[in-house]
């Protein structure tokens, strides 16, 4: 027997094998519970942090009224908090005008019969964003020709199991698939893989 | 378009069966074919050869998973290339690595001359991929089937290169004491 006789003897395995080796493991994968648990210390973490602020506040103020008499200094700090107000909602506002799908135009670019259906998401100033492909489950991850990646997360949401994959904290694109379909977006614009969730919670 | 349609369009012989298969599997078969002969000219020729056997052979064949009945011609006609390929001095030093690591499987008696049959072959490397471990399996077959390199391999199944190696030893040492037990001489 020869090395090529093997080789060529590989070549008729069982189907199962072949397609069992196409998909790749997903590097993070997090179930419920976890995110649950997660969730749940971020929470108390978030609360402790505020009480332990408010109360250093608390007394800070408490110590400077002693020590001085009320000046303008009030109202400039009100200010300075009103200003972080609005540019917390500035930053929320653009953050929203990209991310959600219904404030951007969607642009069909590929539609092959129900088998394949490709939308680019353009902002308002017209500049790409992000595009969504949906092609039907037959269609394997190997024939998408997807660039390589060295970062990786699954999030559980809904019914959904998302992998979203990037280079270096920039998403790059974001994979799921349901019973018929499976679905990528393509990411143009850099966003992190937070943003980049959150635009792929958007897509109907 | 389901793989079914597609192969309805074999059997109605329809040419656009062929525009469909490339469409859908193009991309596929290419990387078969270009991890075993590393050369664009060629993976492409052997691709376009893909769809001519497809034709040829569906019917009578029906296949029920298309993409594996595609991927199995595009590897058969990369080795074949390969073949001729490495008589003349040309060929990927991966698809070089892969058939030299299958001879440590054969051992030094890999000269012997042996009436071999590659489909009873393929059926006892087909029970001996069911008696190994899922992960080993997929390293296995990634390798020896598709060809990769092991750190192609690493970054897909998100564990180390060594790791790999260590898999496909133990995996290459467990197929030579099957293969010896099915009485096979190696």
């Amino acid at each position: 027997m020869k090395n090529t006789d093997l080789i060529k003897a590989i070549n008729d395995i069982d189907d199962e094998y072949i397609m069992e080796a196409v998909r790749k493991k997903p590097l993070f994968s997090f179930n419920r519970g976890t995110v649950l648990r997660y969730a749940s210390a971020a929470a108390f973490v978030l609360v402790m942090s505020f009480v332990y602020i408010s109360l250093a506040d608390f007394y800070k103020k408490g110590m400077s009224d002693n020590m001085t008499a009320p000046s303008a200094t009030d109202d400039q700090s009100i200010q300075i908090f009103n200003n972080n107000i609005e540019k917390v909602s500035d930053s929320k506002t653009d953050g929203q005008s990209y991310m959600l799908q219904e404030e951007s135009v969607s642009r069909v670019i590929e539609d092959d019969n129900d088998n394949v259906r490709t939308e680019l998401y353009v902002s308002e100033s017209g500049e790409g964003m992000y595009a969504v492909r949906k092609a039907r489950l037959t269609d394997p991850p190997e024939a998408w020709n997807l660039p390589s990646c060295n970062e990786g997360h699954i999030y559980d949401y809904a019914d959904r199991s998302v992998e979203i994959l990037g280079n270096d904290g920039v998403a790059m694109y974001a994979l799921w698939s349901n019973d018929t379909y499976s679905y990528i977006v393509s990411f143009i614009h850099e966003y992190s893989f937070e943003e980049a969730l959150e635009i792929t919670k958007g897509i109907e | 378009m389901e793989d079914f349609e597609i192969v309805e369009l074999y059997w109605d012989r329809d040419e656009n069966a062929i525009a469909q298969s490339e469409l859908k599997y193009g991309k596929y078969c290419g990387t078969i074919a270009r991890n075993i002969l590393f050369n664009r000219e060629d993976t492409e020729e052997c691709v376009n050869d893909t769809w001519i056997r497809a034709w040829q052979s569906i019917p009578p064949n029906r296949p029920e998973n298309l993409g594996a009945y595609l991927g199995k011609i595009t590897r058969n006609l990369a080795l074949n290339m390969y073949e001729k390929m490495n008589a003349q001095k040309r060929g990927s030093n991966q698809t070089r690595l892969c058939l030299d690591e299958l001879s440590e499987v054969l051992g030094h008696e890999s000269d012997v001359q042996q009436h071999l049959d590659l489909s009873v072959l393929t059926d006892t490397i087909n029970r001996f991929l069911g008696t190994i471990d899922a992960e080993a399996r997929k390293i296995f077959v990634r390798r020896y089937w598709y060809m990769s390199s092991v750190n192609e391999i690493a970054w897909r199944y998100h564990i180390t290169p060594g790791k790999v190696k260590m898999s496909l030893l133990r995996t290459r040492n467990y197929l030579k004491d099957y293969l010896r037990k099915e009485g096979y001489e190696i």
